[in-house]
Order: structure tokens, then C-alpha cells, then sequence
């Protein structure tokens, strides 16, 4: 099995398919429940339900992706995005 | 009667994956009696699962009757098209 | 198109005809997961497959309470539950949850009278209990105390046993459960890399050439079970990864922003079933209208449970949980105390929208239980299928590390995980296949909750005592070939133990179901028995590796 060949960075890949793309989906949950422009019943059960499509995918792009950096650079910025949507939301809850 | 549409249902999906495996006829024809064995298996667990239900057994009836035709027939002869 | 620039702009090539390096990788991270996860996915696979038969056919196989008849008449209950809630204080009258014996819940009819408050002995939430005997109306069970005790320590039997195995491997929740629902996702991921790696499926959807070599026909019995059984598998994949996680990741995560992460708040939010007011106004109760009602306008459903709320009061709110029918997903029928049909609704709750109505779906088409025998014996069979994807998986990468002038495992080493794949998985199959013939011997000789005790120590002492034997260096081809004697063995014992010991058999033909359900172990186990037989009749292996 050529895995030198076919994937470069294997370790950092592994880190990324197993922990961030699981933080990233897990994360994107409450933050999609700011924005989906639906009533608040289709707002809570729809991530819920996009939850195993959305890890798979990530899982998958994570080893997919020609360069190591692409997969994370993807989901930590989906992480900062629906992070940063879920404390507005909270702060102007709160407020 | 319940159980005798489900056989015919169970049947018509064995024959359709039959037909499909076969290499004597052409594309078109495959289609055609595809689309009718399905239609009547369909039609058959439909009547006794309702809408819903029936199409879900069709769709999983399916699976099983390809799964089994290629179990039990083996290899197939080169598909046409 | 606009789907491949936007695949090749994050970085992965997809152009047209997709690139080779990707299939590559897509096949090595298919091998990856499914070698990983290969051990663990049969054992759920297979459980899975077995749970499906779980309620009710086996339960009524393995309760003789339950064995002459499954219905009780509604006028029967309806005395039952008037009788007995004179004899329990009043707050006892908030909630009266009534199980029927359908073989989805308890082994009796059960009355579940609770005080949502307590009482001057508890603080928490606390039930007074009467069990009846299904046919004789009997009582033969009492409790008095936590309502969470009494759910967590009701009486078990094989097939719920076998069903629990599945849900969370009885490792407990959440650990149990967070498992079982990433297996879920890793299927997902081996069904859809495994679709994109045999992109051309046509050609390969009836190759099956097991005239040819061990190793060719596997490697086709892996190719046409994954295609064939890649919606299914798709779907267990889905749906057994929001069973598993829910209520461990998916609801605390949904409610963090509207709830404060107070999934209980969230949930109640959306399920709660409104307390009625007590008006006070005495006015029975038509438990028996609303039954009979129930079962007319829903002939093919279940009845399994029965919630009354101010029960004989004038504002009395009667809720019937169905299983089955035209409605594919579970319902809650609502009524009026006086027998008036209110509504019909998801048995989540009256929710609106397109996503409880998948949720909904999540159930049946995990469980396969929506349209009765013939639906769960084509659930059986594909589960089957989906469990022996990772053995065939795992025995074509074992035998391709064995070729070539280098190969990359030796002889002993492939030996070896030979016997760990029948000590682990074969085992499971044992161990499941032996708690059957002793449900048998323990409804002769124990009685009740004190059965529970039996079934873990029989099941995990059985397979950790075949993963053991794996150890050994003995021939795997004879291991193989005694574990399915073994199987074969212990389901065939069991019509012959149920005409010396059991209420029901062949003989008496008391229960019909319980006749089906020995004669079917029988054939199973003379089929495992008889191939077992015929292990050295065929060909022989490509590589067999003798005992050092």
C-alpha cells in the first residue's frame, strides 16, 4: 500500500478527519440554528438531521483534499463562523 | 390475500432482476419490462402497506431480490448497452 | 458542473473522470474505516439483525405469559384500572400509564399508577404497580416506589437482552450509545467510498463467482452485497447514527442557543403533552370506547401503551401510543376522557413541519417494525448482509497482504487473524445463539426478575471463553468449522428442550408463533450444522496454514 504516495501528511489528516471535522459538525448544529430562515421547529430539528452529512462530508474531504491545509483551514473557519453565530445570538438573548 | 400479493410483488422482483441480468434483449425492452414488474410490485405491496409503506417494501424488496439473483445465478453474461 | 469547480476549488480532484489519485485515496480510506471499525460493525450488524425479531415475536417466544394470547378486552382493562386506582391514594390519579401485553413492553399487563410529586415517603417522582397474568387477569406482581427503579429493573428475557446489546453494547449511556451511533457514521462512510470506488456497477451487479476461488467469490460476495445493499446500508447508516447520538450530542448541541443547552427544557418545549385542569366533576372514563375506537379506525396498528391523565374526571385526557398500520412511523392518539377522538399525532408530540415527519421516520425504517413478519424478515436478511460486508472486507485485505514475492503478513500472522475474526465474531454469533435454549431452561426453573441475572454472565462468559480459544494455535479452518457446530447445536436444542420443559411446543401447539419460532431455530440450526459438515468437502483454501 503506497500511503507515502497517495497521502502526504497522513497523521495531521487523521487529526482532523477524527477530532475537527466531529468539532466542526458538533459546532455548526447551534450556529445553523441562527440563520436557516424556517419556523423555529424546522430552525432546531433541521441541523439535527444534516448532522450525519455534514461529518461524513468533512470526514471525507479531510483525506480527499490535495493539501493538508485546505480541510482545515475549511473547517476552522466554519468553526469561527457558526461559533461566532451562536454567542450573537446568546449575547442578544441575554441582552 | 395479503400474502398473495406480497408473493406476486416478491415475484414480479425476482423476474425483474432476472430480465435485467439477461443479455438476449435489447436496452429498450429491458426497460419496458423492468418498469412493469416494478410497477406491479408497486401496485401489490402498495394494497397491503399503504402508500408509504409499500413503497418503502418495493424499494427494499428490491435490494433483496438483486442481492439473491446474483447469490443464487452467478455470474452473468455480458450486459447489453 | 458548478458542483465540480466547487469540489476542485477546496482542493480535491474531481474533474472529469475522476482523477485516479482520488480513487486511490477513496479505497484507502475505505479499507481504513472498514478494517478499523470491521469487528465492531459485524457485532452490531448482526445484533441488529437478530434485535429486529426482538418485539414482539421472540418476546412472546420467550414469555410464556404472553404465549396463549397478546390481547386483553378493552372492558377488562377499563374494570382494572377503575378497580385498582380506588386503592392508591390520589395523587397516585395523576398519571395512569396502562401497558398493554403486546409483547413491546412488559411481559403483563401492567398498571403504572405515578405521582409525578412524590409522597410523604419520596421525594421524586414514584409509582404504585399492579402486573396481571395477560390471560387469567391474575395479579402477580406488586411494586411500590421510584418510578425510575421500577423502568430500569423490569423483568428481561434473550431477545431484549440481545436488542439492549445492540442499542449500546451494554456498556451503559452514554458511552454505549455514543459507540454505537459513530459505528453508524462510519457506515455511512464505507457505503458511500465503497459507491464512488465500484463506480461501474452495472457491470458488477450480478458478478458472483463462487465456482471460482475462495478468495475471487468473497471479494464478489463483497461487491454485490455492498451495491445491492448500499441504500439500505445508507439508510442504517443515517438513522443508527441519530439514534446514537440525539440524545447524547445532536439535541444538547440544538438547544445550546434557544435553550440554553437544556435539552430537557428543548424537549419538553416540543413533546410536552398539556396537564388537563381537574374540574373536579366526576365522569368516567371510557378507557373501553376509546380502545375499541381505536382499534377500528386503526384494524392493522398496535395498541402498545395507554396514558390517562384525570382519570374519571370531566377534563380526563386519554393518549394512545400505536405502532405499525398505514402510518409507517408511531402515532399518539389523543381523546377526551368521554371517548371523543381528538386528534391524531407524531408520537413525539403535535409538531408542525417537514423534519419531524423524517424524524418520525427514523424509527421504522431503522427498526424495520412498521408492516408486520415479511417487512422484518427482509430487514433480517439485509442486516445480515450489511454484518457480513466487514467479514468479506477484512478476509479480501487479509488475503491480499499475503500475496506477492514480499508479502506484508506472514503465514502465522494471517493465521492468527483468522482465529481472532472467528473468536470475536463467531463468538458473538454463539453467544447469542446459547441464551436461547437457557431462556428455556430459566422459564422451567426461574421465576421473574431473578432471570435478569442470568442472561449477561451466559452471554459475555460464552464469548470471551470462544475469543480465548483463539489464542490456541489450532487450525483455523477446524475453529471455524466446531464454532458453527457449536451455533447449529444450540438453536437446535431448543425445540427439543421447549417439548421436555416448556408451557408451549410443537407438540402442543399452544402457541402457534412459539411452533414457528422452534421449528425456524431447528432449520437454523441443522443449515449451520450441515454446512459446518461440508467445510472440508470444498475446495481447500489458497493459503492454509497448519498449526505450529
Amino acid at each position: 500500500m503506497n500511503n507515502k504516495k497517495t497521502f502526504t501528511a497522513t497523521r495531521r489528516r487523521h487529526l482532523i478527519a477524527c477530532v475537527l471535522a466531529l468539532v466542526t459538525a458538533v459546532i455548526m448544529i447551534p450556529g445553523m440554528t441562527t440563520y436557516l430562515p424556517f419556523q423555529m421547529n424546522e430552525q432546531i430539528l433541521l441541523p439535527i438531521l444534516l448532522f450525519p452529512i455534514i461529518w461524513t462530508a468533512l470526514f471525507i474531504y479531510a483525506y480527499l483534499a490535495q493539501k493538508v491545509w485546505q480541510p482545515f483551514v475549511v473547517m476552522i473557519a466554519l468553526c469561527v463562523l457558526h461559533g461566532l453565530l451562536s454567542f450573537w445570538a446568546l449575547t442578544q438573548g441575554q441582552g | 390475500m395479503n400474502e398473495l400479493l406480497i408473493t406476486i410483488a416478491m415475484v414480479s422482483l425476482l423476474l425483474m432482476m432476472l430480465n435485467l441480468r439477461k443479455n438476449t434483449l435489447t436496452l429498450a425492452t429491458k426497460t419496458f419490462l423492468s418498469a412493469l414488474l416494478f410497477g406491479l410490485a408497486l401496485i401489490c405491496f402498495m394494497s397491503v402497506y399503504g402508500i408509504l409503506g409499500g413503497a418503502i417494501c418495493t424499494v427494499v424488496g428490491a435490494m433483496l431480490a438483486g442481492l439473491l439473483t446474483a447469490v443464487i445465478a452467478g455470474k452473468a453474461p455480458q450486459l447489453l448497452g | 458542473m458548478c458542483i465540480t469547480w466547487f469540489i476542485e476549488f477546496l482542493g480535491v480532484n474531481a474533474g472529469a473522470g475522476m482523477k485516479s489519485i482520488t480513487l486511490k485515496k477513496l479505497f484507502l480510506l475505505h479499507s481504513w474505516v472498514g478494517i478499523i471499525t470491521a469487528v465492531l460493525l459485524f457485532i452490531v450488524a448482526f445484533s441488529g439483525a437478530l434485535a429486529v425479531l426482538s418485539r414482539p415475536e421472540l418476546k412472546i417466544w420467550a414469555n410464556p405469559e404472553l404465549q396463549s394470547s397478546q390481547h386483553v378486552a378493552s372492558a377488562q382493562i377499563n374494570r382494572l384500572v377503575n378497580e385498582y386506582h380506588k386503592k392508591v391514594p390520589s395523587e397516585f390519579g395523576e398519571n395512569i400509564h396502562v401497558f398493554l401485553p403486546s409483547g413491546h413492553n412488559f411481559h403483563l399487563l401492567t398498571l403504572v399508577f405515578e405521582s409525578h410529586h412524590g409522597d410523604e415517603n419520596y421525594d421524586q417522582e414514584v409509582a404504585r404497580v399492579f402486573q396481571f397474568h395477560p390471560d387469567t387477569l391474575a395479579l402477580e406482581n406488586t411494586y411500590y416506589g421510584p418510578s425510575k427503579e421500577f423502568y430500569a429493573n423490569k423483568k428481561t428475557d434473550a431477545p431484549t437482552y440481545i436488542g439492549e446489546f445492540h442499542a449500546d453494547l451494554h456498556l451503559g449511556r452514554p458511552i454505549g450509545l455514543i459507540l454505537t451511533g459513530f459505528l453508524g457514521l462510519t457506515l455511512l462512510v464505507s457505503a458511500v467510498t465503497g459507491l464512488f470506488i465500484h463506480r461501474k456497477l452495472i457491470k458488477e451487479l450480478f458478478t458472483f463467482r463462487r465456482d471460482k476461488e475462495l478468495d475471487i467469490a468473497v471479494s464478489d460476495a463483497h461487491k454485490v452485497i455492498g451495491i445491492w445493499g448500499s441504500v439500505f446500508n445508507i439508510v442504517i447508516g443515517f438513522t443508527g447514527s441519530f439514534l446514537g447520538l440525539a440524545t447524547i450530542i445532536l439535541l444538547p448541541a440544538a438547544a445550546f442557543v434557544s435553550f440554553g443547552g437544556d435539552q430537557d427544557k428543548l424537549i419538553e418545549t416540543f413533546t410536552a403533552i398539556p396537564e388537563p385542569v381537574v374540574s373536579h366533576i366526576k365522569q368516567p372514563t371510557k378507557i373501553d370506547t376509546i380502545l375499541e375506537h381505536a382499534h377500528s379506525r386503526y384494524p392493522e396498528a398496535i395498541i402498545r401503551d395507554v396514558t390517562i391523565m384525570a382519570h374519571n374526571d370531566a377534563n380526563a385526557q386519554v393518549y394512545l401510543r400505536l405502532l405499525g398500520g398505514e402510518a409507517v412511523a408511531s402515532q399518539l392518539l389523543h381523546y377526551q376522557g368521554n371517548g371523543e377522538f381528538v386528534q391524531s399525532m407524531s408520537s413525539f408530540g403535535d409538531i408542525s413541519g417537514v423534519s419531524i415527519k423524517v424524524i418520525e421516520l427514523m424509527f421504522p425504517l431503522h427498526f424495520g417494525n412498521f408492516a408486520g413478519v415479511f417487512v422484518k424478515l427482509l430487514w433480517v436478511l439485509l442486516g445480515l448482509s450489511t454484518a457480513l460486508l466487514p467479514i468479506s472486507g477484512m478476509m479480501m485485505w487479509l488475503t491480499k497482504r499475503t500475496r506477492g514475492s514480499s508479502p506484508s503478513l506472514s503465514m502465522q500472522a494471517y493465521a492468527r487473524w483468522n482465529r481472532f475474526i472467528i473468536g470475536s465474531c463467531g463468538g458473538l454469533v454463539l453467544a447469542s445463539f446459547v441464551l436461547f435454549p437457557v431462556q428455556v431452561l430459566l422459564n422451567y426453573s426461574v421465576v421473574g426478575v431473578a432471570q435478569n441475572s442470568f442472561f449477561g454472565p451466559v452471554f459475555f462468559y460464552t464469548w470471551l471463553a470462544w475469543l480465548l480459544l483463539s489464542v490456541l494455535p489450532i487450525g483455523y479452518k477446524n475453529y471455524f468449522k466446531l464454532t458453527l457446530l457449536l451455533c447449529g447445536a444450540s438453536l437446535a436444542l431448543v425445540l427439543p428442550l421447549n417439548i421436555l420443559l416448556g408451557v408451549s411446543n410443537v407438540i402442543n401447539l399452544n402457541s402457534s408463533l412459539v411452533a414457528v419460532v422452534d421449528i425456524s431455530f431447528m432449520v437454523v440450526g441443522i443449515v449451520c450444522m450441515f454446512v459446518a459438515l461440508k467445510i472440508k468437502n470444498t475446495q481447500k483454501l489458497k493459503i492454509e496454514v497448519q498449526p505450529a
